[in-house]
């Protein structure tokens, strides 16, 4: 009887209960500057067709944003397309509810599946519910049953919302939502005004409302719960994630539906959820996991579910009505409301119209790629024959960490055009910037390139490859088998003595000698060869707005030379890094921490081709000729530098790197020289025959220099060296 | 462009040869490198399927000290099995457990030496060659790590220009050291005195007696990179194409011997050198020419025929196992630096002197094949450094060993002069069925004896087969020939052959070098 009553209650006061509750939105963001506070958009927002439509289009542009709305806004999910025209018009997955019990207490549930676009201005996500008999009933059974999703998020760490402010607006979030009226980008003066973005932002509403974990967790990966793509993964870190999680929740009121409340809606089953759940065709677009969270069937719930209702039977494209449905200006509950502006009734009627009249036309690859990039708002960061790209209200967040970027100007700032890309990057490495993993090379720019999923990326390769090719290839033969395919030629070229490439490209490890351009570690991994000659050829007409200097131009060997780095290149592991990039203290000899002497043999100046260098702890050095058989130079500090013995291939003499360098008499007799030997401390005894006798000759280091050893026919000779 | 040239042939043999399945060219290994070229498409209009040679011999990849760059570039066995290998960084490390790739344990024995080129074990003592000495190593004290450096043998020219490489040693049985020293090529520097103008005995091989003199032994070698012996402890040396040497041969190094490579013959003139030729020899004439009239000149026992077979011969090891590397016992085996894979060679004597015959044997190493010998259990171990020049294993450096799977494959084991054609001997009875309607290519081809680069094959012609038999338990092919040619590369190669348990011929290519013909 009670349920009842209130049942009563609530169909009186609907009416106006219906007209009230457009304004509670408007109460829910909290602080005036803060991303979240953005003007709400008041129709369902697909940010390409907002940036890229206008009321003034003729029809013939508008009818591919119509095309872009009936795929963005998930029509074909329940209006299936005509064949031809499914690839084009797939629909993505909608956000998966398991946990969406965790994530939204079941008031905001219950205000967002009431009325989505109230909740949350500007969503995706229509509204079912028009004020008809038993609508309250059923968004009750709905919240009860979403409520009951649930699942223990993962355990983030706590969140700064400092340092999540400052993450927000430069990694990239700005370049769809909202930038924060109180962040100033770096590059604006303090007196200037900051421009605000003329395109409208992507809605965030509901995340206030999120619990913080759940928040953090989506933000730290998003494909999980929103496969779509659309909202990417940043690819943040845990502290990241939480950090950004923090700063949408500041000054965070969990609203409470008051009108829920005062309806008093006697509680609703679980089961009745579900069945709706199926017959309203919510599933179309949310699928749920195939098992259902063990919580759901806890308690009086607990019961084994029914066997699946089918959802009430849609009408393929082809056959919906101009004007009716979503369109309508009347719309009858039961039917999804989309909020559809002027703009967007007319592009999706032009749309319908067309794919009512004619086959889906054939798309050329470039036609592909653009199309895809449109859906997945890759045009929102990166620009494609002359489409796109972040404006500039929002570049302007994008900055540099390191300060010597600063001087490419926008090539370290923004994400770099995509032109050519499809035949510039390799597919494992389009694979691992798409979705894999370590494809970044630009360190230096703080926005990152996020990961949209494989579902959705992966046939971009393809299209790419094939939209960028060339008639003609650029030829080059990276067998490595040629003869002047030569690692150490290549490495010439790159070396501050050659094309001085390292200027601008550091490698491995290392920083360039100037701006920290990308590094060349993974060049070959990286680009297509004949790309990569296709650029150091002429880098201005493959790479607009490069500063990458031609150094190929007029170079007769250029064919060769550029092969030669390939190679080069491509060994890189374990070859020397070019001269410029290579600091001599990567090959010098130093004493370990068992302070051993060090022996070393090589060319060495000051002694000559058969030098053996003796580097003693303590910093007194002294190499002996075995040529001559005789101490040839003593000298004081640093020992040598073996890179000579260790990385070339030309063996160039060595120089010693102390100083103080003495050198020693030559010897007055004829000497044969017979090797060394290590005593127990390491101290090597040269011998020799003088004369017929066999000498042993030793250095030790003692205060103020060398003890000078000689043993010759059990006699010993002893004088001290200093200098 | 003599490059494209080069490798315009390449390409065209690799097409032929692969349908033959030689691994050499196997479509995966060397598709990605040749995007977009014709060669490409050639090969992937060839569908016949490359034999996995690791059927027969598999490769294993050493687990190598952390941060040290093991350019392995020489190896020796110890009397116990362990197994040292020598780094042209100059150090010594001995693997404890040589059998085990994943754990070898590698211990550092010896350091500091100047760029090591080989290595080996006589008498109680390592051996390691470095630029300007053969090093004797020793631990006196079992400590693990060598405490005695003595001078093994030194005296030859070092000027300082980089390509003055000086490997070994091998030794002979009398106990003298060998070692074989690359001819003087790069500037020369200032600081190496009188030697600056004339290193003295470059591009020889040395030895060092066991009285201790160092004495000239043989010349005319350019870049003798591998010298080891056979069987019977005769040495060989491999060179490098260049100039003088239109590609890689195999010389049977003897006293007074001269091999071609013009820049040793000043030293040739002392009263001191062995080797008795002309101040001046021709240049620009045929290898079968320039046997019968260039003084002293000592053909190859085998040329390798240029991408057909490689492009730098590198180590020589004998398999002198009984039978634990397969059906090759007493034959040997060929580093190949480019192409980063292992050539075989059989060896006969015809008129007293050594010639024979090379086949393709392992591809696909990680880097350039540098150094080779046999562990104790029948494996071949592989040294390997590129650094100086390019390899198609793109590894910088690293250290394999090739094991046998224990499966004979179907090969031509030893391929013998007869006096009137070659006799093919099989490693498994021939299923003569498959021959089918395949046919045997042959040809022969002779080399440029010229100071130029390198040398095409010139004046080739089809060999003229009359007959082609088989012994009763098909082992053995004699196929009869009435063109052949003394100076001359002849070369086969085989249809896709099976033999009677099914087993498909693994290496379809043969090439004999014939310097001499049978009398009988």
């Amino acid at each position: 009887m009670a349920a009842k009553r209130r049942k009563e209650n609530a169909k009186m006061n609907s009416s106006k209960l219906w007209t009230l509750f457009a304004a509670s939105a408007f109460f829910c963001g909290h602080l005036q500057a803060h991303p979240l506070q953005a003007e709400p958009v008041n129709h369902a927002f697909v940010f390409n067709f907002d940036r890229f439509n206008v009321p003034e289009d003729l029809d013939e542009s508008l009818i591919n944003g119509g095309l872009l709305l009936l795929a963005e806004l998930n029509c074909t999910s329940c209006h299936a397309a005509p064949a031809s025209w499914q690839q084009r018009l797939q629909p993505k997955p909608g956000p998966a509810l398991e946990s969406v019990g965790s994530r939204l207490d079941s008031d905001t549930l219950w205000l967002f599946i009431r009325s989505p676009q109230n909740r949350k201005k500007g969503t995706q996500m229509p509204g079912f519910f028009h004020g008809a008999e038993g609508d309250d009933e059923k968004v009750e059974a709905l919240v009860e049953y979403l409520s009951n999703l649930k699942s223990s998020p993962a355990p983030m760490p706590a969140g700064d919302a400092d340092r999540g402010k400052d993450l927000y607006h430069k990694v990239g979030c700005v370049a769809c939502h909202e930038p924060g009226k109180d962040v100033r980008p770096p590059k604006v003066a303090a007196d200037a005004e900051v421009e605000k973005p003329g395109n409208a932002s992507v809605p965030i509403a509901l995340a206030d409302a999120y619990d913080f974990l759940s928040l953090a967790n989506f933000l730290a990966s998003p494909l999980h719960t929103r496969p779509a793509g659309r909202m990417p993964d940043m690819r943040l870190s845990a502290q990241e994630a939480s950090d950004i999680a923090a700063y949408l929740h500041t000054g965070r009121v969990v609203e409470k539906a008051a009108t829920r409340a005062a309806l008093k809606i006697s509680k609703q089953s679980f089961e009745k959820g579900r069945e709706l759940f199926q017959t309203m065709n919510c599933i179309a677009c949310h699928k749920l996991g195939s098992t259902m969270p063990a919580a759901v069937f806890s308690g009086a719930e607990k019961k084994e579910p029914s066997a699946p209702v089918q959802p009430a039977a849609t009408k393929p494209l082809k056959e919906l009505a101009q004007g009716q449905g979503c369109l309508a200006e009347k719309q009858a509950s039961g039917t999804p409301r989309f909020d559809l502006n002027d703009l967007e009734k007319r592009a999706i009627t032009l749309a319908l119209k067309m794919i009512q009249q004619q086959e889906a036309p054939q798309l050329t690859a470039q036609e592909k790629v653009d199309w895809q990039m449109t859906r997945l708002n890759c045009y929102a960061c990166h620009d494609r024959n002359d489409k796109g790209g972040a404006e500039d209200p929002r570049a302007q967040y994008f900055g540099v960490n390191d300060p010597g970027a600063e001087s490419l100007g926008q090539l370290a700032h923004l994400p770099p055009t995509l032109d050519k890309a499809g035949r510039k990057l390799t597919r494992g490495w389009f694979e691992k910037v798409l979705w894999g993993k370590d494809g970044s090379v630009r360190p230096y720019m703080d926005i990152h390139m996020p990961s949209f999923g494989r579902e959705q990326t992966e046939m971009l390769i393809t299209w790419l490859n094939e939209a960028d090719a060339l008639e003609k290839p650029f030829q080059i033969d990276v067998s490595g088998l040629a003869k002047h395919h030569r690692a150490e030629a290549g490495r010439q070229l790159l070396g501050a003595k050659g094309l001085a490439c390292v200027s601008c490209h550091g490698m491995k490890d290392r920083k360039s000698l100037g701006p920290p351009v990308i590094r060349l570690t993974h060049t070959v991994e990286r680009l297509q060869p004949e790309y990569f000659k296709e650029l150091l050829l002429n880098p201005q007409a493959t790479q607009t707005g490069t500063v990458m200097p031609p150094m190929f131009i007029g170079r007769k060997k250029a064919d060769q030379e550029i092969e030669s780095i390939w190679t080069y290149l491509r060994e890189i592991e374990g070859q020397p890094l070019p001269e410029g990039l290579m600091s001599s203290a990567d090959f010098e000899l130093k004493p370990d921490a068992e302070k051993r002497v060090i022996i070393f043999r090589s060319f060495i100046e000051g002694v000559g081709t058969h030098a053996i260098g003796v580097g003693f702890p303590g910093g007194l050095n002294a190499a002996f000729d075995a040529k001559t058989s005789r101490w040839a130079i003593l000298w004081k500090g640093r020992f040598l530098d073996a890179m000579s013995n260790y990385q070339d291939r030309s063996m160039p003499p060595i120089k010693p790197l102390g100083t103080a360098v003495k050198s020693m008499p030559s010897a007055s007799s004829e000497r044969i020289f017979g090797g060394y030997t290590l005593g127990k401390d390491g101290i090597p005894t040269f011998r020799y025959l003088e004369n017929g006798q066999q000498i042993e000759d030793t250095l030790r280091p003692v205060k103020g220099g060398f003890e000078h050893i000689i043993n010759s026919n059990g006699k010993q000779t002893k004088e001290i060296l200093s200098w | 462009m003599v490059v494209a040239k080069r490798l315009g042939v390449r390409w065209q043999i690799g097409k032929r040869s692969l349908a033959s399945s030689t691994p050499l060219w196997s479509i995966p290994s060397l598709l990605p490198r040749v995007r977009d070229s014709l060669a490409a498409l050639l090969l992937l209009a060839s569908t016949a399927p490359a034999q996995d040679q690791s059927t027969y011999y598999r490769t294993e990849t050493y687990e190598l000290p952390k941060g040290v760059n093991f350019e392995a570039s020489g190896i020796a066995i110890l009397p116990d099995g362990k197994l040292a290998v020598g780094l042209r960084k100059g150090e010594v490390w001995i693997a404890q457990n040589p059998s085990d790739t994943a754990k070898p344990d590698f211990k550092l024995f010896a350091s500091g030496l100047h760029e090591i080129l080989g290595l080996a074990w006589h008498d109680g003592a390592l051996y390691a060659t470095q630029r300007s000495e053969v090093t004797r190593l020793r631990d006196t004290d079992s400590d693990g790590k060598a405490d005695e450096y003595l001078s093994a043998s030194t005296g030859w020219g070092v000027s300082g220009a980089y390509h003055e490489y000086a490997y070994g040693p091998v030794f002979d049985k009398e106990g003298n050291l060998y070692t074989s020293l690359n001819s003087s090529m790069g500037k020369a520097w200032k600081g190496a005195g009188d030697e600056e103008k004339h290193p003295l005995w470059r591009g020889w091989v040395v030895r060092k007696t066991k009285e201790g003199k160092l004495e000239p032994f043989c010349a005319g070698f350019r870049s003798p990179c591998g010298i080891g012996q056979n069987a019977e402890g005769d040495i060989f040396i491999t060179d490098q194409q260049g100039n003088w040497m239109p590609t890689t041969p195999l010389f049977h190094a003897r006293k007074g011997a001269y091999f071609s490579h013009a820049e040793s013959i000043p030293d040739a003139m002392r009263p001191e050198s062995p080797v008795k030729i002309a101040a001046k020899q021709p240049d620009g004439i045929t290898d079968a020419e320039a046997m019968k009239i260039v003084q002293g000149y000592t053909p190859p026992a085998v040329w390798l025929p240029y991408v057909k077979m490689g492009q730098s011969g590198t180590g020589i090891a004998c398999d002198l196992s009984p039978g634990k590397f397969g059906p090759f016992e007493k034959q040997m085996f060929l580093g190949e630096f480019v192409l980063s894979g292992v050539n075989r060679v059989f060896l006969e004597k015809v008129g007293g002197e050594y010639q024979g015959t090379c086949f393709p044997f392992i591809d696909g190493l990680q880097c350039a094949a540098l150094a080779l010998n046999f562990l104790h259990d029948g494996s071949l171990v592989v040294g390997q450094s590129n650094r100086g020049w390019n390899s198609k294993g793109n590894r910088p450096f690293g250290l394999q060993r090739i094991v046998w799977t224990n499966k004979t494959p179907l090969e031509v084991q030893k391929m013998e002069l007869l006096k009137d054609g070659f006799r093919f001997t099989y490693t498994l009875p021939i299923d003569k069925e498959s021959w089918g309607t395949g046919k045997l290519n042959a040809q022969s081809y002779t080399y440029p004896f010229q100071s130029k680069y390198g040398g095409d094959e010139i004046d080739a012609k089809p060999l003229i087969i009359h007959a082609i038999q088989y012994s009763d338990d098909g082992r053995v092919m004699d196929v009869l020939i009435s063109n052949l040619r003394p100076g001359y590369v002849h070369e086969f190669e085989l249809p896709q052959l099976k033999s009677k348990d099914g087993t498909p011929l693994w290496h379809r290519m043969a090439y004999y070098t014939l310097n001499k013909l049978k009398a009988e």
